[in-house]
């Protein structure tokens, strides 16, 4: 794949850089932004890959017109198929070419009087698949379930406690909820795009720590969009249960803040490696005081190491 | 957590933070949890909070609104301090040495009339950073 790329890096600049950064094993996903650039594109890759025996097949567009470029064979949706209800797994994600938005995929299995148990709730949470953190504020509520149920040493096939079993219920009954849940693909849907900013925030409660990062799309006719593209959460660590709680080992609040800082910087820095955007206009907000003006305010020449 | 701090800083000098209300801020929700419901209709979540829509961000200053005090104070308070930010964007290039030191002493007076004690270190920076 590498050599083809090269093989048409002189005549074709973009479609070699596509073929090098948009294939996911051998699936082949790129976005631009005119129909124009998307039929051109499709064909050169199509011509360079077919060239050396990858016949790329099984195309899926949000665009009817492009799909109509393509051969019947070539397609896994012919345009006359493209309803609304198609959808297409996309690197985990669902993906509705027609409506262009992203789903959750939630193929849970359906409780019916089961014993609850740490497997049960391990095994329902993991099958929650969103690596974006769509659904985070709600994923998190497992997780603090789970390290709650670790605390109190239950094994893996006892029942846990009737508080955290009702907890856990209530949680579950009302997860069919988000399966119609969908997040729009496209960063900005109106005219063109003239500045693109990584907004950043974090924030930490004694249980969780939380990550969120939203792509602010300036347009050229003044107005401007914003999306969520992705977040994190984490759970708190816990308190060694040995110790007293007043000791040095116990975490605050502060540098639970931090540490979410943290999180939210690496977040930013890899969603600006991927989506190619400077981190020089990136904002980030926290809502600690203590850690904006005490620690982050300061500029990095007035720190002194403690060895 | 020095280490921490430089590595944050390595990557988001310290002009990039900024303050936001709790309130405002989404990953509150990430950190409380809420229900599937609330998640599938929240517009915070999806599409953040109301004030980065807009195009000029100046929120380190609502940290004042947060704090109880006269109504009238608050209101001078803000806007002296959203046009302290406004210079304090051009720091280092081109601003107006004299009038952003003024600037500085008057919201490091009020705040220390207005913030409570938990809130010292507050003006204390504000304070350092004049001297």
């Amino acid at each position: 794949m590498e050599v083809i790329a090269d093989e048409i890096a002189d005549s074709e600049p973009v479609a070699a850089e596509a073929i090098k950064t948009n294939f996911y094993m051998d699936d082949f996903l790129k976005s631009v932004p005119t129909l124009e650039e998307a039929c051109r594109l499709r064909c050169v890759v199509h011509g360079a890959l077919a060239s050396a025996g990858f016949r790329l097949r099984k195309y899926v567009s949000n665009s009817r017109e492009l799909l109509a470029t393509v051969d019947r064979e070539g397609v896994a949706v012919t345009p006359v198929e493209l309803l609304p209800e198609t959808r297409v797994t996309v690197l985990g994600l669902i993906w509705e070419p027609d409506k262009d938005e992203f789903c959750v995929k939630l193929n849970l299995p359906i409780l019916v009087d089961e014993k609850v148990t740490k497997r049960l709730i391990l095994s329902f949470t993991a099958r929650i698949f969103d690596p974006l953190g769509f659904l985070a504020p709600f994923v998190i509520r497992f997780k603090v379930l789970l390290q709650k149920i670790w605390a109190e040493k239950f094994e893996w096939d006892e029942i846990v406690s009737v508080e955290n079993g009702k907890e856990f219920s209530e949680l579950t009954s009302t997860i069919s909820v988000l399966s119609s849940f969908s997040i729009q693909r496209p960063y900005s849907l109106k005219g063109k795009v003239i500045e693109q900013k990584l907004i950043g925030f974090c924030d930490a409660s004694e249980r969780a720590y939380c990550a969120v990062l939203y792509l602010k799309s300036s347009c050229d006719d003044g107005s401007s969009d914003v999306y969520m593209i992705s977040a994190k959460t984490k759970i708190a660590p816990v308190v060694k249960l040995n110790r007293a709680p007043s000791s040095e080992e116990n975490i605050t609040i502060h540098r639970l803040e931090l540490m979410t800082a943290t999180l939210l910087t690496e977040l930013t820095q890899r969603v600006s490696g991927n989506l190619n955007l400077s981190l020089e206009n990136a904002d980030v907000f926290s809502d600690s005081q203590v850690t904006l003006l005490g620690w982050l305010a300061k500029k990095p020449e007035f720190m002194c190491v403690i060895a | 957590m020095r280490n921490r701090v430089a590595n944050i800083q390595k990557v988001l000098p310290s002009e990039r933070w900024r303050y936001c209300r709790s309130r405002e801020n989404p990953a509150d929700l990430g950190t409380r949890g809420i229900s599937a419901r609330e998640l599938a209709a929240s517009e915070l979540w999806l599409r953040g909070p109301d004030f980065i829509k807009e195009n000029c961000v100046s929120s380190f200053g609502l940290s004042v609104s947060d704090l109880d005090g006269n109504a009238s104070a608050i209101a001078n308070t803000q806007a002296i301090q959203n046009c302290f930010f406004a210079n304090a964007r051009d720091e280092g290039a081109t601003f107006n040495v004299s009038s952003f030191c003024r600037l500085q002493n008057i919201v490091a007076r009020i705040l220390r009339l207005k913030v409570p004690r938990e809130f010292e270190g507050l003006w204390r920076y504000f304070i350092t950073r004049i001297e």
